[in-house]
């Protein structure tokens, strides 16, 4: 690129920032430059969206400084980053869904007539919205309901809307994952003309690594809050790009896994759920460890909410231990013994003002009551068993589960479903947001289910862990599986490959 | 437990340190409040409302919320009254009017998990239609002069509490004891975590519902042995007075935390109010006045809280 030159409309310097057990951010520096887009990349938890919080004014750093035009500024609540020029779009769509796109687009800004009343002046609002859609070469009319356009027309709009005043630099956070590859290049043709045109620089987040070739100037990767480097795109293959993101260490410190039995546990067969599950079929055996990846949105937790009967499935067949797995809710797959342990522990996995104790209990209770009266008692003792046997750091069982680190809650998750007699665990996301001593602990347990007969399909996005937790990988892309592949002579760069489809792809 | 309990316990210490402050105050203020008469009368006012909110309290537990108890009470009321006027035996006035409770609690419970309508909107429709039945059922008719048997059930204000009692001890028990019990608590703290550990949330909160019906319609045949004479109009706005019983005792009106115990005191609370304010000559309309400052102020209390106790668990 040839604006190697030109300055910095922002400067991160030596960004820090902690969480509770984990440093999220280790003195990252990141800058942007006028007129170039620049790709932030990282895995999960790499600390991307800590960064732009950081710089949104959401959430305050330790230590660090932040420079927009030259001039040191301290971000302390988002409008302050709003007021210099910075405007953020996330992966969701923020827009008032009922009222028309000129509405949305001076949304809290609109043009008024002068005099007392400042009454809103329409034709202004009408006329502006026009010129600006126009500008972008994006044909819709301001008057459209903002819910009756696609996703991707109302991406444009909020796009469009970041630029009614004078914008200095965009944050696209995910901008593509709700977008149809051929709207993707619309994106990309706007965001070109911006860069060119008015000299907008661009901070650019991306699952999609491919991505950043078609748009990307610069890259900077981070990994487990820590900078890996800023490279001009050109000067680094898809091939480094991907060594630098996920790294090639940390796998000698993983169990090893019992050897699976032959009979077979779960049989899934041609099964479909919604519109990210596509007719998957296979087989996990007893004892084993069936690992799921695939980039986000490739249909993980879809695949194993069909499984354990939480969503609706289309078509398909589920069996258990060759028997139809029955009804498809998730009281009766818990009969049957499957088990779905959610990524999202304190939403969906634990009741987290409640006690460890009542979380506990509360798919055990029939097991721990007698013609329908708990047996307080029996709850109690074995609680404190459990809380022993899997090391769940806590003061007692009657400290709220929500007080619990997160690697104490999986365990409590893993403990009170062996409690029941579930046998097929599917288990999203294992270690996400879990420090790397309690993912370790974490694997452990989950070798101690294998060994009391217990099978483990784990939904995974760390190809590190899908590779060295899992008998067998299977490889998601858009909701089917476009490889099993076998960990032992498999790289965590080849995993990507298949995942974002650019498999037998020279990049 | 402990943390909760412990919370809950505080929660129901400061209800009743609360009920202890104002019954001092107004003792101090109104020699008649000194009077035994005056508490008897506070718990016979008392009992039939606290009838009614240890229903409300298990909906509020599990998660949800029931409008239309005051005019179930109504229904169930009129419904015993025509039994009783057409000469039928006690037990048979008694048995129709918390069937007719219970039968409404179902409906209710049924709508809710059926539709999904909001229990707000469910139950205040439920609140309407009730009301209406207990109209066409009873305008006109002259439901008076009981038998002795019958107005047993309200005498006084012993045998008045004494079924609140039972109540109370039926419902702990069910609370404290029971799958069902146990069941609430986890629905209303979060129910998808509930409906993904197996728990059935569409039977419990049928039952759930029911009992609140239930405990209505018990709550009406009380009222009309009380006052020996049934009318339609009776329960209008009892609804709110029960929740607010249920808020000032600690229940939270998001669910997932609460006891009945403690909704007593609540309903001792409101009462006491009414009856000392009437006594220290406050006029009807302050009165209003004090007891919706009373009701915000207690579920001020809880939001913050609950707010609290999120922010620690982050």
């Amino acid at each position: 690129m040839n604006n190697s030159t030109s300055k910095n409309l922002v400067e991160m310097i030596s960004i820090r920032k902690e969480f509770p057990g984990v440093l999220a951010l280790d003195d990252v520096d990141f800058d942007v430059r006028a007129g170039e887009v620049h790709a932030l990349l990282g895995e999960n938890g790499a600390g991307k969206s800590t960064l732009i919080k950081v710089l949104s004014g959401a959430q305050p750093c330790e230590s660090g400084k932040i420079t927009i035009g030259g001039e040191e500024i301290v971000i302390s609540d988002p409008r302050i980053a709003l007021s210099m020029g910075l405007r953020f779009i996330y992966q969701e769509i923020n827009l008032v869904p009922d009222i028309d796109i000129a509405r949305n687009m001076f949304l809290g800004a609109e043009p008024t007539h002068s005099g007392l009343l400042a009454t809103v002046d329409h034709s202004m609002l009408y006329t502006r919205t026009a010129e600006l859609l126009e500008s972008f070469h994006i044909d819709l009319n301001p008057r459209t309901i903002v819910s009756d356009l696609s996703v991707t027309q109302q991406k444009m709009v909020e796009i469009a809307r970041a630029l009614i005043s004078k914008a200095k630099v965009i944050i696209l956070d995910e901008p593509t994952d709700v977008l149809e590859d051929r709207s993707r290049q619309d994106l990309f043709e706007v965001i070109r003309k911006l860069k060119h045109e008015q000299a907008v620089g661009f901070i650019y987040i991306s699952h999609r690594y491919q991505e950043v070739y078609e748009i990307g100037d610069r890259v900077t990767i981070l990994r487990d809050g820590h900078k890996m480097g800023t490279w001009d795109i050109d000067d680094l293959s898809m091939d480094q790009l991907i060594e630098k993101l996920v790294g090639g260490d940390a796998t000698h410190n993983f169990p090893d896994l019992p050897s699976p039995q032959n009979d077979i546990a779960l049989r899934v067969t041609k099964l479909c759920s919604g519109t990210r599950c596509r007719g998957n079929s296979f087989d996990l055996k007893k004892g084993e460890i069936l690992g799921v990846t695939g980039l986000m949105g490739s249909g993980k937790t879809e695949l194993g909410r069909a499984i354990a009967g939480i969503d609706p499935i289309s078509s398909g067949h589920i069996d258990i231990h060759n028997k139809p797995a029955g009804e498809q809710n998730p009281r009766h797959r818990i009969k049957a013994g499957i088990v779905y342990l959610t990524e999202d522990r304190k939403q969906e996995g634990l009741i987290i003002d409640q006690s460890i104790r009542d979380n506990y209990a509360l798919p055990n209770i029939d097991r721990l009551s007698s013609h329908n009266l708990l047996s307080h008692s029996e709850i109690d003792a074995e609680v404190d068993v459990k809380i022993n046997e899997f090391n769940i750091k806590t003061v007692d069982r009657n400290s709220l589960a929500g007080h619990l680190s997160g690697g104490n809650q999986q365990k409590l998750m893993l403990a009170r479903w062996l409690g029941t007699q579930c046998k097929v665990f599917i288990i999203d996301e294992p270690t996400r947001g879990i420090d790397i001593k309690g993912r370790f602990e974490v694997y452990r347990f989950m070798v101690e289910l294998l060994n009391q007969g217990v099978s483990i399909l784990m939904l995974t996005s760390d190809y590190a862990e899908a590779l060295a937790m899992s008998h067998r990988v299977l490889v998601l892309h858009r909701g089917e599986i476009a490889d099993v592949v076998d960990p032992e002579n498999t790289s965590e760069e080849q995993v990507l490959k298949i995942a974002i489809g650019a498999e037998g792809l020279d990049v | 437990m402990k943390e909760q309990i412990l919370a809950q316990t505080r929660k129901g210490l400061q209800a009743g340190l609360g009920l202890l402050l104002i019954t001092i105050v107004f003792m101090i203020l109104a020699p008649s409040y000194r009077q035994f008469d005056n508490f008897a009368g506070i718990f016979a006012q008392s009992a039939v409302l606290a009838i009614m909110a240890l229903g409300t309290t298990i909906v509020l537990i599990s998660g949800g919320l029931d409008l239309s108890v005051g005019s179930i009470l109504a229904l169930s009321a009129v419904v015993a009254g025509r039994v009783l006027s057409g000469g039928d035996p006690v037990w048979m006035a008694i048995l129709a009017g918390v069937s007719a409770g219970a039968f409404i609690g179902l409906i209710n419970g049924f709508t809710v998990v059926t539709t999904k309508v909001p229990p707000f909107i469910a139950t205040m429709g439920m609140m309407m239609i009730a009301r209406g039945l207990a109209e066409m059922l009873g305008r006109g008719r002259d439901m008076s002069y009981f038998p002795e048997s019958f107005k047993m059930l309200g005498s006084g204000w012993i045998v008045p509490s004494l079924i609140a009692g039972l109540a109370l001890a039926a419902t702990m028990f069910m609370l404290g004891k029971t799958k069902l019990g146990f069941h609430s608590f986890a629905i209303g703290g979060n129910e998808e975590v509930a409906r993904l550990s197996g728990v059935p949330i569409l039977r419990n909160k049928l039952i759930y519902y029911s009992i609140g019906g239930f405990l209505a319609g018990l709550a009406g045949v009380v009222e009309a042995a009380r006052l020996n004479y049934v009318e339609p109009n009776y329960g209008i706005g009892w609804e709110l007075q029960a929740i607010a019983g249920a808020v000032i005792g600690g229940t939270s009106l998001f669910g997932g935390m609460g006891g009945v115990g403690r909704t007593i005191i609540g309903v001792l609370i409101i009462r006491s109010l009414y009856a000392g304010l009437v006594q220290i000559g406050v006029d009807s309309y302050w009165q209003q006045v004090a007891i919706g400052a009373v009701i915000i102020i207690a579920v001020w209390i809880d939001t913050v809280n609950r707010k609290r106790a999120v922010e620690k668990s982050r």
